[in-house]
């Protein structure tokens, strides 16, 4: 049985590190939030911004068994397209070589105040997989959506900005030796807590620290492993991104 | 229906860990709400950039008192969770407030030594001891005059030794790590400074935690 | 100060999203024995009496259209189709009214509950308890629950036919994986433990899949990962692969997840002879050293004269899963007289003379491979097949001998359905 009180410090400790990193961002004029992408501001429209991250989740030790826990990395792509009204049309490509997801959405920016914002969003996305190699012959391919809602503060110097997302999966389908193993369609999934803090890290580019919480039954990226199982497992990951 | 786990899910549950978690969180924010109240927030750090264009790399020196925090279900008898750790960090500083590195050491995680042991295989001495060698990517900030927050994950090389029943084995595997440190320094010179670290670390193969007390040493070799 | 407000605000909400708390399925128990403790034993006849395959007339919405009803030893298991979902219930007699108290559980989730019923005395318990003949509907009447909590959900079985008896003849072994499940399935005992190997004939298996390892000292145990690790033991003072060590130092020193020791073969082997009624044992090869083959062998053979001095039906399989075990387990003396169950070629198994071919679940039913050993008077098990809905096509299509699955309650239900 996967031990979580030592993750569950870990995120103790981010919490209560990142509180403390927070009193360096003085109250000062907005300077951040046009390097950001993750705080949740309207972008003009026809523009764009860009951003390259590298994620790494630790996987419960029941799905992965003897396997290394700590997986190999996910690398993302996202864009964002400023829309008019405050609309934002955001893509992003997650792979791992083996798997790949392409998401497409929306999302729409409500600015209340000066410095805290929200938005809300929709996203789809389609993710397959294949492995061929060292004795595997499986793919698998599946549509997730993800309803989510961000809430974000603009310190000056520091964004802030916590996602929280639903995941939900309408169809799902796994292959081993041309058989098909498994397939299931519309079951919620789980979901997933992100808090992003991003500010510049050199000159004008921007990097991005994140959290997540996943609470998933299937985990995309580690399809190959995934068991009969039907419950939900604590998926925490980090992601560290740059914008380009 | 969808919605009806989504509701189960969302439900708190109500048991003694939720329980004490929810108070750690809460005390938690209360210990920074009063920290806020007195802080004085930072325009700058020790040995920071002297303009805003100014570059630098700094390497820190520390070791100091290790104690291992991490939850045995067996706790054998002789298990000592305290030793010594060391650690090198070399930090690049650019003109923002975020500043990014990489750290690496050895620390001792645990050992246990019992002579005598009475076992229903007999009698036998016991030395095990287990040491990890974290290398991580590390990113501070510095929240107040002369502190600096760290957060770091990456790898860690754990090794362990064992001896009993006339046996000794010698194993190594690779293991996730995080750290999260507070340091207090300061300046001795422009580029020296000493002081010292509290710092957690966490390697996740044997779900294994550390706390540990340094003094630390920091030099800020290069400038541009 | 507004600003922390927020950060605070938005932090703790991340601390109390961060953690779940590990999904614990312990066997739910009745306070002071429930009921039970105040009824007589059932008579084997008896017993025999409520095997057979029951319609639901209420709970199919949880437990599916039909159940299958089996005894193991003192135990009745009630196999259900829906969500791998199974009863363990334990049975007493007083004033000709049967009682059943046990569990229920679905084995690919965490939900699980209490469960009582009874063979009210005009519905067939008169019946049940004693010589007459059956006059009018057999039905099983009581209630489940949710974890702990007391039964209250209504379900009630009524008898439709017995058990084919052809299936009770023919030799189909339900083996299961790893001695009885996964620590991922939160099974009640470890994997490869002693523990669970007593209590597997519960859930269906007439056979059971382990894994040998050699400690240092060249001692076969059962573990099946390559290291002592989190998922397996629980958090002690050793840590690394299980050939770095001894006997001495793993008996002494290293607790299975659910706090049992790591078994010797000899002593798993022991227990299946003595203390269950299983029909077969797969010994899979786990491990990087040489010289496996050679270290159990002769406790299998020891197992297997024991078994016969006893009157048991029992057969120990040497494993083949890899060409490295291959080559071994050719270089030992008279291996073509050793039992052996062979997953690689068709070639490998005549090569080896082993007596069962076990390929993996998804290179297909093969029948007209199967038929073929089958005709040289081999068996095929085929490996590891745990979704219900393939294993209902295996049974019904297939002509497999034996099934290695992680779900032996699943196999269970949709052979003796049949």
């Amino acid at each position: 049985m996967t031990n979580l009180k030592p993750l569950c410090t870990a995120g103790a400790v981010l919490s209560i590190c990142t509180m403390l990193i927070l009193h360096a961002a003085p109250a000062q004029t907005l300077g951040t939030t046009p390097g950001t992408l993750h705080y949740p501001v309207a972008i003009d429209p026809k523009g764009i911004k860009t951003m390259f991250a590298v994620s790494f989740s630790k996987m419960p030790m029941d799905v992965v068994e003897e396997s290394a826990s700590i997986r190999w990395p996910l690398f993302t792509l996202e864009a964002h397209y400023g829309l008019p009204e405050n609309f934002i049309l955001n893509g992003r490509i997650n792979t791992q070589i083996i798997t790949n997801h392409l998401l497409l959405g929306g999302k729409w920016v409500y600015a209340p105040y000066e410095r805290l914002h929200f938005s809300v969003g929709y996203d789809l996305a389609y993710w397959f997989g294949q492995l061929k190699q060292y004795g595997f012959n499986n793919t698998a391919h599946g549509w997730i959506n993800y309803p989510n809602l961000t809430v974000g503060y603009d310190f000056g110097k520091v964004a802030l900005s916590v996602k929280g997302e639903l995941n939900i999966v309408t169809s799902h389908t796994l292959y081993a030796d041309d058989i098909e193993v498994s397939t299931d369609q519309n079951f919620f999934n789980g979901g997933s807590f992100t808090v992003y803090l991003e500010q510049p890290l050199w000159k004008n580019t921007t990097v991005s620290l994140a959290y997540r919480s996943n609470f998933l039954k299937f985990y995309y990226p580690e399809w190959l492993l995934f068991p009969t199982i039907n419950q939900f497992y604590f998926i925490p990951e980090l992601e560290v991104g740059f914008r380009l | 229906m969808v919605f009806s786990p989504i509701i189960q899910w969302l439900l708190p549950t109500n048991t003694t860990y939720n329980n004490m978690k929810r108070t750690i969180a809460l005390l938690a924010a209360i210990g920074i709400s009063l920290a806020s109240v007195y802080a004085q927030p930072s325009d700058s750090s020790p040995a920071s950039a002297t303009s805003d264009t100014l570059y630098s790399l700094t390497a820190y020196v520390s070791g100091g008192y290790v104690h291992n925090v991490s939850e045995f279900t067996i706790s054998p008898a002789g298990l000592d969770r305290g030793g010594m750790g060391f650690a090198v960090r070399i930090m690049w500083k650019p003109e923002h407030l975020l500043r990014m590195g990489l750290e690496t050491g050895r620390t001792h995680v645990y050992s246990v030594k019992q002579e005598g042991l009475q076992t229903a295989y007999g009698k036998t001495d016991v030395n095990m001891t287990l040491n990890a060698t974290p290398i991580l990517l590390v990113f501070s900030m510095s929240p107040f005059d002369n502190l600096d927050v760290y957060v770091g994950g990456g790898s860690a090389f754990l090794s362990s030794d064992a001896e009993s029943f006339g046996s000794t084995s010698a194993t190594s595997s690779l293991s996730g790590g995080a750290m999260a440190a507070v340091s207090y320094m300061r300046p001795l010179s422009d580029a020296w400074s000493i002081g010292g670290e509290a710092k957690w670390l966490y390697f996740d193969k044997y779900d294994d935690m550390v706390v540990s007390l340094q003094v630390m040493v920091s030099f800020r070799f290069l400038e541009y | 100060m507004k600003k922390l407000i927020v950060a605070q605000s938005l932090l703790l909400a991340l601390f109390f999203s961060s953690c779940t708390n590990p999904a614990d399925v312990p066997i739910p128990v009745f306070p002071q024995g429930g009921f039970l403790s105040q009824t007589y034993p059932l008579s084997a006849q008896s017993k025999a009496k409520l095997e057979g395959v029951y319609l639901l007339e209420s709970g199919a919405d949880k437990f599916g259209d039909r159940v299958v009803m089996k005894w193991a030893g003192d135990y009745l298991s009630v196999f259900t189709g829906k969500s791998v979902g199974y009863f363990v219930l334990k049975g007493g007699l007083l004033d000709s009214v049967v009682f059943l108290e046990g569990y229920w559980r679905y084995q690919n989730s965490t939900e699980t509950g209490l469960a009582q019923m009874i063979v009210p005395r005009d519905e067939g318990g008169r019946y049940v308890v004693g010589d007459t003949a059956r006059t009018g509907t057999l039905r099983i009447r009581g209630n489940v629950g949710s974890g702990n909590g007391v039964p209250d959900q209504p379900v009630v079985f009524r008898y439709e036919r017995p058990i084919t008896p052809s299936l009770l003849t023919k030799k189909f072994q339900i083996i299961a994986h790893r001695a009885g499940g996964r620590t991922s399935d939160h099974i009640p005992a470890s994997e490869n433990s002693v523990e669970l190997i007593k209590i597997t004939e519960r859930f269906g298996s007439t056979g059971i899949e382990i894994d040998v390892r050699l400690t240092k000292d060249k001692v076969p145990v059962l573990y099946h990962d390559g290291g002592l690790n989190l998922r397996l033991t629980q958090k002690g003072p050793m840590v690394g692969p299980v050939e770095e060590y001894t006997l001495a130092e793993l008996k002494s020193f290293v607790w299975l997840i659910n706090g049992e020791r790591i078994p010797t073969l000899e002593e798993a082997l022991d227990a299946v002879v003595t203390q269950t009624n299983l029909k077969f044992v797969w010994m899979d090869t786990k491990t990087e050293q040489s010289g496996v083959i050679t270290a159990y062998v002769p406790i299998a053979q020891k197992a297997l004269q024991k078994a016969a001095s006893m009157g048991r039906d029992l057969e120990i399989c040497a494993g083949i899963p890899t060409q490295e075990v291959l080559d071994e387990f050719l270089a030992y003396p008279n291996y073509q007289s050793v039992p052996s169950l062979c997953e690689l070629t068709p070639d490998n198994v005549r090569a080896v003379n082993a007596r069962v071919w076990g390929p993996r679940w998804t290179q297909g039913t093969q029948n007209d491979q199967v038929r073929a050993f089958q005709a040289e008077g081999r068996r095929a098990f085929t490996w590891t097949l745990d979704d219900p809905r393939f294993i209902e096509q295996y049974i019904r299509e297939g002509v497999f001998d034996g099934i290695l699955t992680n779900y032996p309650m699943a196999v269970a239900y949709q052979y003796y359905i049949q």
